[in-house]
């Protein structure tokens, strides 16, 4: 005979907890991580004493004035939990799914409390105000507080109070995971080719140099741009390698044709030691030099000019020129190029491209006399058509690059073309 | 509800897309069938009502366009005359006056056919387009080239977590970058929204590898950017690009079944 057992009262209490609690973990719940901006800053001026103090009243406006305002602003019963997670981090968890415009009143809630707040410091009758960045992010899962502090992250990069980060969409952060794996793939095998952008010479209208811009190849063969690949490539430490590769090649080419070449390079490459040794090496064994330009990017970043004026010096000794590319627009400054020891400007192709704005003509008209009187010859980037040609060669830019003249082409082709136009 | 209507639309024609002969029938009973998936009651006296105003504001387009052609036909005839009279006469102010008429007139057809043939939220072409302008007659292509299906997987997501405005400005963005880098690209290339979320690139006459691979760079580029809003959003969405090449002697209804399957 068979028994069953039957569950008492008890029993069912705790099976249907620990259903309730499985069913709870599932439901979207919503979390807003509020960070103290510059708490260092707070700590080093009023001490450390004092910063404990600003913590303890920002807990207490949040556990008393923002808790209690949540339910009555949204008009519903919400679980709401409030904790100081680490030193001027405070973690505020909804147990419930928010819309998004009601998680942007309850941002605008928590944020307003704080900033319109006087917080007082010990033993002074001094009060200040201070400002805090808050990420948000909603999710069922228990990575919700990993999806809201990359929305703190993010927000603190951008430079903004507030960021969301929609943890549905957090899996399109690894659609490209496979990147990786073609970049590891083309350093292994040495598929980096260079891909060949005529320049032409305005006055001859011969082409008399090409810039190379770099090109990997997926598992399939398809080619791969740099703006799909160089960002991922910087961030997992593999750009240096590439570029190794791709001079290499670049030399083995000016050897074998006797072409020359425009080769960018970041400023990031000018610091790193390793770099410019390998390059500089490399020009100087092969007697290259007279045949390559570097392409400087004009950036922000170069903040310390001798070094990069130290690296030219070197670089002149064995025939290389300078160029520096991307002039005209972001952080451009004349002054900049004062400061630097170079043969050409390569005028942004977002100024070009409106060439026959006048305001734009007038800017690039600007460029061009400051670039004569300087004695530095100049290139026009993005000549995508006759109209842009005629326009270019009539301010009297020196040299054009673009759809025009050449789309970038790997060397069989260029190779082609050449013979092309021999026979 | 129209944005309900024109899902309902989009799924029915999805579903029937394969079908040798849709019978209206047919199209009724799935019609029904998606209306009760997103919860429209066809019944309903609501729905019947807001389906009229449609229908109205519809036949008021209609109606609109018509009066327009008429017009123009009209005032084309009427300028036909009296340049034939001009030119009879040698008179050169009355024919540098019509001229200007025949500008004016040109401008307007070209609005109309905005109007009819241009969808409104990405000011691409629209379906209408596809069927009356870029196909032949028998739905076969007039032109070799190749056709890219861009699928905007996370639309849908978009447009209901974020609202209506954030999903239109979505869109447009994704279109406006794609036109930008096919113009520079110097491609000679239309875009046609085919449903919500599903766009079609046509572009003719190239060398088709290099297409292919610049396409699918593109692809990358899309799926490489995120967007950030000042207002603290951060949105990086999904794509999915598909390709297939087309001739003159392809119909339009296989090259599309191959890439919406």
């Amino acid at each position: 005979m068979k028994h069953f057992y039957l569950p008492k009262m008890g029993d069912l209490l705790i099976i249907r907890n620990i259903i309730s609690s499985l069913f709870k973990d599932k439901k979207i719940k919503t979390l807003f991580l509020v960070d103290i901006l510059y708490m260092k800053d707070l700590n080093a001026i009023y001490n450390f004493d004092n910063g404990d103090f600003i913590i303890k009243q920002l807990n207490e406006i949040l556990i008393t004035k923002t808790k209690n305002s949540i339910p009555r602003i949204l008009n519903r019963k919400i679980l709401v939990k409030i904790k100081n997670t680490h030193a001027d981090v405070f973690e505020i968890l909804l147990y419930d799914d928010l819309t998004i415009e009601e998680i942007i009143i309850i941002k605008n809630l928590i944020y307003e409390n704080v900033v319109s707040n006087d917080f007082k410091l010990l033993d002074k009758n001094l009060s200040i105000n201070i400002d805090v960045t808050i990420g948000c992010s909603k999710s069922a899962e228990k990575q919700i507080k990993s999806y809201a502090e990359k929305a703190l992250h993010e927000a603190k990069l951008n430079y903004l109070h507030y960021m969301y980060f929609d943890s549905f969409l957090y899996k399109n952060e690894f659609v490209n995971k496979d990147l990786l794996d073609i970049l590891n793939h083309n350093i292994n095998n040495n598929l980096v080719e260079p891909y060949f952008q005529a320049i032409m010479d305005n006055q001859s209208n011969n082409i008399v140099k090409y810039e190379a811009l770099m090109r990997i190849f997926d598992k399939d063969g398809n080619m791969l741009m740099p703006n799909v690949f160089i960002h991922k490539a910087k961030k997992s430490r593999l750009y240096q390698k590439l570029m190794e590769i791709l001079f290499d090649k670049i030399i083995i080419y000016i050897e074998k044709y006797k072409i020359h070449i425009s080769v960018n390079l970041d400023y990031t490459d000018i610091l790193n030691p390793q770099i410019k040794r390998t390059l500089l090496s490399k020009i100087k064994t092969k007697n290259v030099g007279s045949y390559i330009t570097f392409e400087v990017l004009e950036s922000e970043k170069v903040s310390n000019f001798n070094l990069v004026n130290d690296f030219i010096k070197e670089a002149r000794i064995y025939g290389v020129k300078i160029a520096i590319d991307d002039f005209g627009t972001g952080f451009s400054n004349y002054e900049n190029i004062l400061n630097l020891d170079i043969d050409y400007i390569k005028i942004d192709g977002s100024l070009i491209k409106k060439i026959d704005e006048a305001i734009y003509l007038n800017l690039i008209k600007s460029i061009v006399l400051f670039s004569k009187q300087q004695n530095i010859k100049i290139v026009a980037e993005f000549v995508s058509d006759l109209k842009t040609l005629r326009y270019v060669k009539n301010i009297g830019i020196d040299f054009s690059q673009g759809y025009h003249i050449g789309k970038p082409m790997c060397i069989e082709e260029l190779l082609g073309v050449k013979n092309e136009k021999k026979t | 509800m129209k944005r309900k209507l024109e899902k309902i639309t989009n799924s029915t024609i999805n579903e029937l897309l394969n079908n040798e002969i849709i019978l209206p029938s047919l199209y009724f009973e799935r019609f029904n069938y998606h209306a009760k998936e997103v919860e429209v009651n066809l019944d309903d006296q609501n729905f019947q009502k807001e389906i009229n105003e449609l229908l109205i504001q519809d036949y008021k387009n209609i109606e609109k366009y018509i009066n327009l052609i008429t017009s123009s036909v009209n005032e084309l005839k009427n300028e036909t005359k009296n340049a034939s009279t001009a030119i009879l006469n040698k008179d050169n102010d009355t024919l540098s006056d019509i001229y200007k008429k025949m500008i004016t007139l040109e401008k307007e057809i070209e609005l109309l056919n905005n109007e009819l043939f241009i969808d409104e939220t990405t000011k691409t072409y629209n379906r209408k387009w596809l069927y009356s302008k870029f196909l032949n007659e028998n739905l076969y292509f007039k032109d070799n080239g190749i056709c890219t299906l861009v699928d905007i997987i996370d639309y849908e997501y978009i447009q209901k977590e974020y609202g209506e405005l954030l999903a239109k400005n979505f869109l447009i963005f994704v279109i406006n970058f794609i036109s930008q880098k096919l113009k520079d690209e110097n491609y000679d290339f239309y875009i046609t929204r085919y449903f919500d979320d599903k766009f079609f690139i046509f572009i003719l006459n190239e060398n088709q590898s290099s297409i292919v691979n610049y396409l699918l760079n593109l692809e990358q580029m899309l799926l490489n950017t995120t967007l950030k809003s000042h207002s603290g959003l951060y949105i990086k969405a999904n794509y999915k690009f598909k390709v297939e090449s087309f001739s003159t002697k392809d119909e339009s209804k296989s090259v599309f079944e191959k890439l919406l399957n």
